[in-house]
């Protein structure tokens, strides 16, 4: 982009000369997980047809599920899951216009990040502890 | 000047489709359902792994679990083609390439909906 570009006056700030702030950390995080999740919503489809498909079937995907592996991809998802949700609500609030206070939204950015870690920590750890 | 819209733009034909509105209210109001369902089928899902396949089958069966699972899926899906699309449009300049993303985003939500659900119908009817 930088070499067509031929416009002598300045140009509007770009990604690489921002300075990084929590609110722009959790709107980047926001599409990321977004993504994360639309594979985990497809993946969650292609489980249920193998569940549907009867036990021999489903035994082909249950290692995905129950191994160490499994255990980790259940922390990341749900943890990804809790940020989207948390983070959608505050751009829910956002969209009626309120919420826009720079330290009030930089701050919501950090706990949510943070209860998000944690949450998908304890589900995690309440999972392992049934499953076994 | 009564019509603001560029020569070049009405040649290229790829001006605003006049659905914009839509997609950002539903994209929203789907936002909100998910909201809402998200406590169950994480709950839900939690109580049913560790039963295995049994467990599955019992949560999918179940009235209420195939409800929260069809529910949940529907508006998933919906809610995330809406978003992909918007990723989509966001960093893919070629109007080519661009609606190629999108139609195939399509199918790929549309086919993933329906082997979800008629997984969900199969296990609980």
């Amino acid at each position: 982009m930088a070499k067509s570009w031929t416009d002598k006056r300045p140009m509007s700030p770009h990604i690489s000369i921002w300075k990084w702030h929590p609110t722009m950390l959790s709107s980047i995080l926001h599409r990321a997980t977004g993504i994360v999740l639309y594979i985990g919503l497809l993946e969650l489809a292609i489980v249920l047809a193998f569940l549907a498909a009867g036990p021999e079937w489903f035994a082909k995907v249950e290692p995905l599920v129950y191994s160490p592996i499994g255990a980790f991809a259940f922390f990341f998802v749900i943890g990804v899951l809790v940020y989207h949700f948390l983070n959608g609500i505050r751009h829910l609030v956002w969209d009626i216009g309120a919420g826009f206070n720079p330290k009030l939204a930089n701050m919501v950015s950090l706990v949510t990040i943070l209860v998000s870690a944690v949450l998908a920590v304890y589900l995690t750890w309440l999972l392992a502890g049934a499953i076994q | 000047m009564s019509d603001f819209r560029t020569d070049l733009g009405k040649v290229r034909g790829i001006g605003a489709a006049k659905g914009g509105v839509h997609e950002f209210i539903t994209h929203r109001v789907s936002a909100v359902v998910l909201a809402i369902l998200l406590p169950f089928f994480v709950y839900g899902l939690m109580k049913a792994l560790p039963g295995g396949y049994d467990g599955l089958l019992a949560w999918v069966g179940s009235p209420t679990g195939a409800f929260v699972l069809l529910a949940f899926l529907s508006a998933g899906i919906y809610h995330g083609r809406l978003g992909i699309n918007e990723v989509i449009s966001d960093y893919v300049q070629t109007t080519g390439i661009r609606s190629l993303s999108m139609i195939l985003n399509a199918l790929v939500s549309v086919s993933a909906w329906l082997i979800g659900v008629l997984a969900i119908l199969k296990i609980w009817l």
